[in-house]
């Protein structure tokens, strides 16, 4: 090397700074490369990306930013960010577009707008965006502008509010459902405690909806709440709410309204639904509706309770012969009752769950000489209380039924009826032609019946043909397609079926031909004048012919002396029941044996209880 | 506090020289340093010390190239110091040699409360076979906080070095491969770190090293990485006197390494490794600097004063000697100057001993530590 000592130093230099160039251009490269991916990266994304300097003017959009602003860049640069990115909904907390940009960058803070916030594009179209905004710091910390990422979620918000919907309003009808309408009905009873504003609360059981339902099928079924709907709807306020609290249960929250005036609306209402007429393919119905109104005052503790007082209501109306309008009052005789039943459901669940209902047994009387030999009775219910005392099904079967109490009353019989029947010594089984047990038509409808039976009928030894189950004829066409369902899979299985109280429901001869029954039980009130009464001596006559004619035995209820029984012979019935043949016993009792044992506690037994 | 220096004459050191030197002081002095050339003269110059001045603490390191006030000498350099208060005083205390090992942990923290309880320390350190860098990092652990009063140098010695290495001493006792730790009471100590080089390349990161052997500096062998910018037309500079110019900057990551300097001390041929006077560790963001005898000298005369001060001792970095060149005698020159005259003695040394920007205490290389003392009360 020839070079001296500054002339090497210099050559070294030259080096470093070759050097140090190349790795600039480096640097700068992969910078730039850098600057392309994040343009790249900004323009590619879904969001809107946004970003202005310290003074709040807009430095940068990308293609989602312009799309959804409406702005070009070009025309956007530089100008104040409230222009450019206009909210017509409310900010984060209320404040405007400005005033959260000089919080961002004044105190570096990040927010995030709220939830219901629009944005408006220049040309006017507005979308739901959910948006954040953070300060840009430099890297000694400064915050030298922000950057707002904004979303389109018009269709997820659009989702929500429809998703909303639905968790709170009825499918069919698009009325409140239920779960809704009880949150107004908290906001009304609060108002009422607060504020002592009056409303009213209405609710209504339409009276033939059933009716339609069966006979026309649920299309048809719908088409009539729609309609029911509509007229509601018509007749209300816009102040009102209109609920379908289930099947053909509506309720309407007249707000501020008082009494009278909630009592002339509905009053409107119910002529309407007089007039109105529903016509489905070449049947036309009238249709009745039994309302309760209830003025929502601060006597209400509860909205459970305050519904509790229109079930009420609504539940006098029918009891008063359906299709009007009825006012709670809390004194009523009717609600007095009403209130009574209650009680009931409470001294039934108690005697279920302590076991302690108790089964008897009435005897039925074969008259023809034709009739197999063998034991044939009714299986009758009793309740008794933890005192002791007993009652008759007469008593809380009304109870039972209004709260849902009737499935596990059925079931509690058949169980044990079956127990006790299995139970029995021999011959007992051999010589049982009959047992007839009453089946509600809650167990009627019910699908997960058959299989209840056919568990316990299981090992039990008890030939299901020895089992006759007692029916109303309102219980069969409540759901007369379920019924109907049941009644044939168990009678494939030699399960019988006998027609209860036949003369005092509807009658109809033609349900005859929809119910595969063995036996028409013919009421009491027919018998029990029969030797003296010519017109029930002919309406048991016809009752007995028509069911002889449909291969059907009959049996005539409430004997009470040996001249009905006489009478009854002769006219042909096939057996009778009643206190004067066979009062009440405990069941597994003796029924073999004939033993007559009367209980103390029921002198007055009639012979023909529910069940 | 008084102080003179004393620029001794080479060969057998005369008695009357040093009783002239006391004269003036009218007694003997308190602390008498030493920086005596290697070898020869060493042990008679000891006992002459010993015999004029059996009271005073005598200590001092061997030093190729020493200073006395404005002048550079190679035969030997005494300082003087009479405390005024006579509470006042300086301790030395010796860690021997261990033979490369850093001394226990029991050591280092009875020497860490020494330190910690007197107003200033000097260390002055065998550099060619104690441990210097190992003992600085345990002294730095045990030391709750850095005082940035701690400053020294590492003897030098005459090349090829020798068994006995570059030796200190106290007394009339030599001490090969040890440590002196003098700690000042009652005198206030300023530590000065005197650069003088500009960054001169893009930051690298060292990917490889172990203690002061780099293998390897942005994933290429460090070697390989030298030769890029020290090849001038197809031939490798002379090294490492081309390097010493262009010396290693530590520029972090880790804030106590920064400021750090490196002077490259050998190829390791064929290993592909370079070796320094000093360790380096895989991590730190390094580059390359730049200097000549001008930008060393002007940042020796721009320092800063401050308080004038009563006596100033110089450790200056024997790669700054080799740059400096025919210079090398004006550093300690301009220095003075800038202090308004104070005494001032010192040597090139093989590595230096002062506090980083952030307050830590590092070994360096190629800067010039300088001491400035003043007592308490003066």
């Amino acid at each position: 090397m020839k070079t001296g000592p500054l002339e090497l130093d210099n050559a070294i230099l030259r080096n470093l700074l070759a050097e140090t160039t190349r790795a600039y251009e480096t640097q700068m490269a992969e910078l730039y490369a850098e600057k392309e991916l994040a343009q790249v990266t900004l323009a590619s994304i879904g969001d809107g990306v946004l970003a202005t300097d310290e003074q709040g003017a807009v430095k940068y959009l990308n293609p989602v930013a312009e799309k959804l602003t409406g702005w070009d860049r070009a025309e956007a640069l530089g100008r104040p960010l409230p222009e450019i990115f206009r909210l017509t909904g409310q900010g984060g907390d209320g404040h405007d577009v400005e005033e959260l940009l000089r919080h961002c960058l004044e105190e570096g803070a990040s927010f995030r707008l709220a939830d219901r916030v629009t944005l408006e594009r220049r040309d006017g179209r507005r979308y739901a965006i959910e948006s954040t905004c953070a300060p840009i710091r430099s890297l000694e910390g400064l915050t030298v502008g922000a950057v707002l990422v904004f979303q389109d979620v018009s269709d997820k918000r659009l989702m929500a509010l429809q998703l909303a919907h639905q968790a709170t309003h009825d499918e069919l009808t698009g009325l409140l459902n239920r779960q809704a309408f009880d949150g107004h009905l908290l906001r009304a009873l609060d108002e009422a405690r607060a504020l002592a504003n009056t409303h009213a609360l209405c609710y209504m059981d339409l009276d033939q909806f059933k009716v339609v339902n069966d006979t026309c099928g649920h299309l048809a079924g719908d088409e009539l709440l729609c309609r029911i709907t509509a007229l509601l709807q018509d007749s209300m306020r816009e102040t009102d709410l209109v609920a379908r609290l289930g099947g053909d249960e509506f309720a309407v929250l007249l707000a501020r309204c008082s009494l009278p005036d909630a009592e002339r609306r509905i009053g409107e209402f119910h002529r309407a639904l007089q007039q109105f007429r529903f016509t489905w393919r070449d049947k036309t119905f009238t249709v009745g509706a039994s309302i309760g109104i209830v003025p929502i005052t601060r006597e209400f503790r509860t909205v459970a309770h305050l519904l509790s007082a229109a079930d009420h209501a609504c539940y006098a109306a029918k009891d008063k012969g359906r299709n009007r309008i009825q006012v709670y009052q809390e004194d009523d005789a009717t609600f007095v009752r009403r209130h009574g039943e209650m009680n009931w459901v409470v001294r039934i669940q108690r005697t279920l769950e302590a076991d302690r209902f108790r089964l008897f047994s009435q005897q039925i009387q074969p008259l023809s000489p034709n009739a197999p030999p063998g034991l044939y009775f009714e299986v009758l219910l009793r309740m008794v209380e933890d005192d002791g005392r007993i009652h008759l099904p007469s008593d809380f079967i009304r109870a039972a039924e209004r709260y849902g109490l009737m499935r596990a009353i059925d079931r509690w019989v058949i169980r044990n009826a079956i127990r006790t029947l299995k139970s029995q010594p021999a011959p007992f089984l051999d010589l049982l032609q009959l047992c007839a047990i009453n089946l509600s038509a809650v167990s009627l409808g019910d699908e997960g019946f058959f299989d209840f039976l056919a568990g316990e009928l299981a090992g039990s030894g008890v030939p299901p043909a020895k089992l006759c189950f007692e029916i109303t004829e309102t219980a069969a066409i409540v759901n007369l397609a379920q019924a109907q369902r049941l009644m044939a899979q168990l009678t494939a299985q030699g399960v019988r079926f006998s027609l209860d109280d036949f003369g005092t429901g509807m009658s109809s001869y033609s349900y005859l031909k929809e119910l595969p029954v063995s036996f028409l039980k013919i009421d009491a009130k027919f018998i029990k004048d029969i030797v003296t009464d010519s017109l029930d001596r002919a309406m048991v006559e016809s009752i007995n012919q028509v069911g002889h004619v449909m291969g059907i035995q009959t049996v005539a209820e409430g004997v009470a002396s040996a001249a009905v029984v006489e009478r009854v012979k002769a006219l042909g019935v096939d057996f009778a029941q009643g206190n004067w043949i066979s009062p009440p016993r405990p069941l597994g009792g003796g029924e073999a044996a004939g033993e007559e044992i009367a209980p103390p506690s029921l002198p007055g037994d009639i012979g023909r209880v529910p069940l | 506090m008084r102080s003179r220096t004393v620029h001794l004459p080479g060969g057998p050191c005369p008695r009357e020289l040093l009783l002239a030197a006391a004269a003036e002081a009218g007694r003997p002095p308190d602390m008498v340093l030493a920086f005596l050339p290697p070898e020869e003269f060493l042990r008679e110059t000891l006992a002459a010390l010993t015999g004029v001045w059996p009271d005073a603490l005598r200590f001092g390191c061997e030093a190729v190239t020493q200073f006395a006030d404005a002048e550079t000498t190679s035969a030997g350099t005494l300082q003087l110091f009479w405390f005024s208060d006579p509470r006042h005083h300086a301790a030395v205390e010796v860690i021997p040699g261990t033979h490369g090992e850093p001394p226990t942990v029991r050591r280092i923290e009875a020497v860490a409360r020494r330190i910690a309880a007197a107003d200033g320390a000097l260390l002055l350190v065998d550099g060619l076979r104690f441990p210097v860098e190992r003992f600085l990092g345990e002294l730095r652990r045990t030391l709750v906080s850095m005082p940035p009063f701690v400053a020294g140098g590492l003897a030098s010695q005459v090349e090829p070095v020798t068994q006995a290495g570059s030796r200190v001493f106290i007394g009339d006792r030599v001490l090969p491969s040890a440590c002196l730790v003098v700690t000042l009471h009652g005198v206030a100590m300023r530590v000065e770190v005197v650069r003088g080089w500009s960054p001169a390349s893009p930051v690298y990161t060292v990917t490889r090293a172990e203690g002061a052997q780099v293998h390897e500096i942005d994933g290429e062998p460090a070697a390989d990485w030298y030769r890029r910018f020290f090849t001038v037309d197809g031939e490798l500079a002379p090294m490492p006197a081309a390097a010493n110019r262009f010396p290693l900057i530590v520029e972090g990551p880790r804030p106590e390494r920064q400021g750090l300097y490196r002077s490259m001390r050998r190829f390791d041929d064929p290993a592909g490794t370079v070796t320094f006077l000093g360790d380096v560790e895989t991590g730190d963001h390094v580059r390359l600097g730049m200097g000549n005898e001008l930008s060393l000298l002007r940042t020796a005369s721009e320092l800063s004063a401050g308080p004038e001060p009563e006596a100033a001792i110089l450790y200056s970095c024997m790669g700054r000697e080799a740059v400096l060149g025919d210079h090398s005698g004006q550093e300690a020159a301009a220095i003075r100057q800038a202090l308004g005259g104070a005494p001032l003695s010192g040597f090139f040394t093989c590595g230096e001993i002062g506090p980083t920007p952030r307050g830590n205490l590092a070994f360096y290389n190629l800067t010039a530590i300088l001491v400035l003392l003043r007592e308490v009360g003066a």
